[in-house]
């Protein structure tokens, strides 16, 4: 047929009921994506049809003949962008930008169709848009801001803050260094690497959550024509490992293999096939015949605690170092059929009886902290399982290289994938190379291995290239999701609001592997308690086992939960004491110079250590927010079904790892006397490769453009542990400004040979030029002398980034809410975050973040949940049922804001943004619903039903 | 995936192409989506042989079946509650997709214009092999039977209101429901739309409307535990929505007495 693409008439080929996303992807579109298997409602495919907008999943390719089809591809490319795509970049509003292409051409649109558009029609415009970074707040921005540049070219003002007057690039707003790739479409992520000729992987899942497979069949399947190969509990290594990326030795057990004889839950892997295509590997999956034996799933915390409850992992035990004596008792019934689980140090569990973790402690005395109290209160909250929802699923493509795997990954962690990968194939880490290609969204689930140790198992066996990726329901079903929690905060304190006692106790639910079972719930407590000086705290984290689909990490990595219960504990505390919880905190909580002892028993799976509080925004953040909203002024709607209301948090995150985390880097001097920088860490689309090669500018004195990045290659690249845990400013970042110092050395020697001056007399100047007392030589004689034959070689400098020191990011967040006690909805109508990051290194990356965080966890506490039935079957696996915020449900009044501070120990006096931003809208919504109504929302989410239950206006 | 494109020049030939695995087409986005029932089958293209034009006469409104919701959000000849209507539905994007035909006939069980139009008591134009026939909508939503060529609404200046309630703006509703006043007749039409009932003409809601002072929320409610039964699901249980369905019935009735609009 023919298509008329961009102004251009194109002979194509199609099948009958092709859809036009389909064609145009083949045809090289690639800025035509899917997130959603044809739902309709990420806008990822979003194309114009006669200048209209339309989903491309949804519209039959001969449909389309005889009519204008746009694509973002005729907008602008990296080196001419079109208006909008530049205030898009300018904006930063281009993080993961999965489908910053899809919201140019929607920003194109509605500027041609209405200049002057208002925000209203702004949000309209994208409202078939989704997006998971960045809380859609800078979408309006930058349409604004083109908008002011379509009519005043010159038009240059920046709507974002900037710090650092003695900084040239740090606290500036700069262009994130794969901006221009990724708004013009460019080949970016995992899925434009996939080479012609290439087979696909797809996943037989379990229909059950808990059951044996007494038997497998998979002759006719293996028999069909184009069929390579066919994984099962039988063929694939006998190698037991975990799914979670953490720094070996992991704490997190490892108690799967690849393939399992038990499924615990539904969408366990049953069987892959590898095979020409799509329709064949399908087919395949079809004949496989399975036989079960279907066990009672227990899905909750409460069942699976239970004495005699059925053990999801009850399989033979062993540890690295650490064993218990009486392990051979423990491990002498245990089913062969249950597989094994191997620690590598005790964590507390007792898998027979379903505990995959447990840990407690405590400073002071807690029950003398308790007696002194004047006013007791023990609450419970229970949070839900809820999913990180990246726009690109996750997705690899792995292929052999003469001998070596090479996996092309959407991962957070490339080195733990190498080493994971590595061990589940039984050969050595040279064989394996991971390429961190863009992107889409992480979130923390690209923390976890859930496809590459097949698809790189599936190219190793057939020598052939091999492409993964998972629909929307399986992202629902076997993509890793935040732990289920309960938990239980006690807090004592005396008439004038001093606190005594606080004592936290978190159940959570891992579901049916280990992935952080530890190390997330402990979060839910280190990230909480030291928010708040107390002389006795305890805490008690247990971890269950279960049926329920897959847990691991998200943003805030328990925090949010934790968060959730022990600022609102802290409000009802407050009421309680009939005192304004503003106030209350204001008198406990921690200030700069605090010392944090309860950190010292809350090490991830080691001994750990009490810190100091060394740079802290709260006093700001909090006083700021509070004037924003007008804390303490009473606000009347003027109708009495809809009551308003405001509520806070005070919050805290980490800044990577200390004692755990390292991260390298190094940089090289070219010819030309510009940089190429290799850096471990991996940019999930936050900017982070953007921070490295600021801090390397920064220090060697050059424009920005001067160094170039690669990042993430496990073969050119050094080691990094990885994005999460908060650390990608911290540790990545600091390794980057490390080697960057070091190769400055390197260079002032250089210099020093070439002048004829003692290297302590010459300075480094912008731009790339070393002077002298008498004379000075620029960056391209050094480059030209050392690279010479009598030259010392190529000047490099080398950067580790590790420390023991914490530097805690701080925030407060305010929101008021309007609540309609008839219907019990609650709108979000305002809502402020104040966050202390120390030195906003991307101002207007870090805004992003703040506004992504915040949004998810709005998601979170009032919309989204992943549902299940009796059999443990999620009966809302797409986008819309599972109630993801769009553009159309952002507060009325939404604003992000940085409180400077300038920490010691982090990098140009970086702190971390990103996972810090999830923690505030839970208590803060959950408070602020109790001022409007009288009600306490004590469970995710705070739907109007639960809120009608609440009120007692229908039956609990 | 669809299996195979049927091409027709006329709706006539439309009509004579309709059998058992074939399908219409229109916008598309609800053959075409995740999960479509009508996945495996052959489409017939009609959507540039539908009438598109939205005709103000008087009072009488009439909506082309071609016409797509966003036409129908931009019309100014639409009175507001049914352009909302269409406006709530998704996002612009599917609503520059979306025919007002194709929403109609596919009797989601989510349709605000179904029930807007209901409450309207909107006429239906519909192509049969015996020819054109004019069928109100509540009995085409139980028995859907031909093309669509067009919906009337004989008195565009009735007072009528309507709720919506979901978590979230795009996420699924527990409710929908609308409520009209015909000045003429003197007489209350109220439709609702909930999961497993699709959107139903409430006789029963209309004669407690008929008193003189407008029910209570719980006495509607009440009512409802007898007459209107929707399955529990994602969006809340059967209680929850027979609650709402009290609550939002007397917020439009009496949103039509103070407002007369
Ligand atoms: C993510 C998403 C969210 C949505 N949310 C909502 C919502 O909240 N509320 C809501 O009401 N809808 C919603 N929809 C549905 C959407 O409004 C419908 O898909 C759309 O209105 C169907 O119109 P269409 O022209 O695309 O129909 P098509 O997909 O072309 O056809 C739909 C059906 O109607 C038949 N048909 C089409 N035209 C005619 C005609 N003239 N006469 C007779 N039969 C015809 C077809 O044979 C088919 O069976 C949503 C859809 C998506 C994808
Ligand atoms: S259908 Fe639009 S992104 Fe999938």
């Amino acid at each position: 047929m023919k298509l008329k693409i961009n102004g251009v008439e194109k002979e194509v080929q199609a099948y009958p009921g092709e859809v036009l996303q389909r064609v145009l992807q083949r045809e090289g579109y690639r800025s035509v994506r899917d997130s959603d298997d044809r739902e309709g409602f990420a806008g990822s495919d979003t194309v114009l049809l006669d200048g209209k907008p339309a989903y491309a999943n949804l519209v039959l390719a001969a449909q389309a003949e005889g009519r204008e089809i746009t694509t973002a591809e005729s907008l602008g490319n990296p080196r001419k962008l079109s208006v909008v795509q530049q205030a898009m970049v300018d904006s930063g509003v281009v993080q993961s930008g999965y489908n910053a292409p899809a919201a140019a051409l929607l920003i194109t649109e509605l500027l041609h169709r209405r200049p002057g558009a208002s925000r209203e029609e702004i949000i309209d415009a994208l409202s078939g848009l989704l997006s998971r970074a960045t809380g859609y707040m800078q979408y309006i921005q930058a349409a604004e801001l083109a908008q002011a540049r379509l009519q005043d070219p010159s038009y240059t003002v920046s709507a974002t803050e900037e710090f650092c007057d003695d900084l040239v690039h740090v606290g500036k707003v700069r262009e994130k260094v794969d901006a221009r790739k990724l708004v013009t479409g460019q080949r970016a992520f995992v899925e434009d690497m996939v080479e012609p000729g290439s087979c696909v992987l797809r996943m037989l899942r379990s229909p059950h959550a808990h059951a044996y497979i007494t038997d497998i069949d998979t002759g006719a399947a293996e028999a069909l024509p184009g069929v390579y190969l066919v994984i099962t509990w039988e063929n694939c290594p006998d190698i037991y490992y975990g799914q979670a990326g953490q720094g070996f030795p992991e704490p997190s057990p490892y108690d799967r293999r690849m393939f399992n004889r038990k499924l615990r839950h539904v969408g366990d892997r049953v069987a892959a096939v590898v095979a020409e295509n799509e329709e064949i590997a399908d087919k395949a999956i079809q004949l496989i015949r399975v036989s079960y034996e279907v066990l009672p799933p227990v899905m909750t915390i409460d069942e699976a605690l239970k004495p005699g409850a059925p053990a999801v992992q009850g399989g033979e035990v062993t540890y690295v170092s650490g064993a218990p004596e009486d392990l051979d008792a423990y491990n002498r019934d245990s089913d062969p059929r249950e597989g094994k689980i191997i620690y590598q140090f005790p964590i507390g569990a007792d898998p027979k009886r379903n505990i995959a973790a447990s840990v407690s402690g405590s400073v002071g005395d807690i029950e003398a902290g308790f007696a002194e109290a004047d006013t007791v209160i023990e609450r419970e909250y229970v949070t839900s399982q809820v999913q990180c929802t990246p726009l690109e699923p996750h997705v690899v493509y792995a292929k052999m290289v003469d001998d070596k795997v090479v996996i092309h990954a959407s991962t957070q962690v490339p080195f733990h994938l190498r080493r994971i990968v590595a061990k589940a194939l039984g050969i050595s880490e040279n064989r394996v190379r991971v390429i961190k290609e863009r992107i889409g969204g992480g979130y923390g689930s690209k923390q976890d291995i859930l496809l590459e140790d097949v698809a790189a198992y599936a190219a190793y066996t057939t020598g052939r290239g091999v492409y993964f990726r998972f629909s929307r329901v399986d992202e629902f079903t076997a993509n890793s999701t935040r732990h289920p929690m309960k938990i239980s905060v006690k807090l004592g304190a005396t008439t004038e609001g001093k606190l005594t006692a606080v004592q936290m106790r978190v159940r959570a639910n891992t579901g049916p592997f280990g992935n952080h079972c530890l190390t997330v719930p402990m979060n839910a407590c280190s990230k909480s308690l030291p928010l708040v000086e107390c002389p006795h705290m305890s805490f008690e984290v247990v971890t269950c086992y279960s049926n329920i689909p897959p847990t691991g990490a998200y943003q805030g990595y328990g925090a949010p939960k934790g968060s959730y219960a022990m600022m609102t504990a802290l409000a009802e505390l407050a009421v309680e004491l009939g005192m304004d919880p503003l106030e209350l905190v204001q008198r406990n909580r921690i200030r700069k110079g605090s010392v944090l002892e309860i950190l010292k028993c809350l090490g991830e799976g080691r001994e750990g250590a009490a810190a100091t509080v060394e740079s802290c925004g709260l006093d700001e953040a909090l006083a700021q927010g509070a004037e924003l909203i007008d804390w303490g002024r009473k606000e009347e709607s003027g109708d009495p079904d809809i009551r308003i209301g405001k509520g806070f948090a005070m919050v805290q995150q980490g800044s990577g790892l200390p004692g755990l985390d390292q991260s390298c880097a190094d940089i090289h001097m070219l010819g030309d006397g510009s940089f190429m920088l290799h850096s471990g860490g991996a940019d999930l689309g936050t900017g982070l490769d953007t921070v490295s090669v600021k801090f390397a500018a920064e220090v060697l004195c050059v424009d920005m453009d001067q160094v170039s990045v690669i990042s993430g290659d496990t073969d050119i690249t050094p080691f990094d542990t990885g994005a999460y845990a908060s650390s990608g400013t911290y540790f990545s970042g600091g390794a980057a400004m490390l080697a960057a110092r070091d190769l400055k050395e390197k260079i002032l020697e250089a210099a020093s040979r070439m002048l004829g001056e003692p290297a302590s007399s010459l300075e480094l100047r912008r731009p790339g030029t070393i002077a002298g007392k008498t004379s000075s030589v620029s960056f391209l004689d050094i480059a030209r002398f050392t690279q010479s034959g009598t030259g010392s070689g190529e000047l490099a400098g080398y950067g580790c980034f590790t420390t023991e020191h914490s530097s805690f990011p701080y925030g407060a967040h305010f929101c008021q809410v309007a609540v309609n006690v008839k219907t019990g909805e609650v709108a979000v109508q305002k809502y402020y975050a104040l966050q202390d990051c120390g030195t906003p290194v991307n101002p207007d990356l870090a805004l992003g973040q703040i506004y992504g965080g915040v949004l998810k966890t709005i998601g979170h506490s009032l919309y989204e949940e992943m549902c299940f039935n009796e059999e443990g079957r999620c009966i809302n696996p797409t986008l819309r049922d599972y109630g993801v915020p769009m553009i159309t449900d952002l507060p009325q009044d939404f604003r992000a804001k940085l409180v400077f501070t300038d920490d010691p120990h982090g990098p140009f006096g970086a702190k971390s943004v990103a996972e810090i931003s999830c923690n505030g809208a839970s208590p803060a919504i959950a408070q602020a619903i109790h001022d409007a109504a009288g009600v306490w929302m004590r469970r995710w989410p705070f739907t109007p039903e639960q809120v009608l239950k609440a009120l007692g206006k229908i039956s609990q | 995936m669809i299996r195979e494109i049927i091409p027709v020049s006329s709706l006539e030939d439309a009509l004579d192409a309709i059998h058992d695995g074939t399908c219409l087409i229109a916008g598309g986005t609800e053959v075409n989506r995740l999960g479509s029932p009508r996945e495996n089958d052959a489409v017939i293209p009609i959507d540039r042989l539908l009438p598109r034009e939205i005709i103000r006469e008087g009072r009488r409104l009439t909506i082309g079946a071609g016409c797509t919701l966003q036409d129908l959000c931009d019309s100014t000849e639409a009175p507001v509650v049914i352009r909302s209507a269409a406006k709530r539905a998704a996002s612009r994007t599917l609503r520059t997709m979306a025919t007002v035909g194709g929403n109609i006939a596919s009797r989601r069980d989510d349709s605000y214009l179904n029930a807007v139009l209901t409450s309207y008591g909107a006429i239906l134009t519909v192509l049969k092999t015996e020819g054109a026939r004019r069928v109100e909508i509540e009995e085409y939503l139980l028995h859907p039977q031909g093309i669509i060529l067009e919906a009337t609404v004989s008195d565009v200046t009735m007072p009528a209101a309507f709720r919506r309630i979901s978590r979230s703006s795009q996420g699924p509703c527990a409710l929908v429901c609308a409520v009209g006043y015909d000045l003429a007749a003197q007489r209350w039409r109220a439709a609702a739309s909930a999961t497993s009932l699709g959107t139903q003409r409430l006789f029963w809601v209309e004669a407690l409307l008929q008193e003189p002072q407008i029910p209570e929320a719980e006495a509607i409610t009440r009512a409802a535990g007898g007459e209107w039964s929707p399955a529990p699901d994602v969006a809340g249980s059967r209680e929850y929505k027979q609650y709402l369905l009290g609550v939002c019935i007397r917020e439009c009735a009496e949103e039509i007495r103070r407002t007369g609009s």
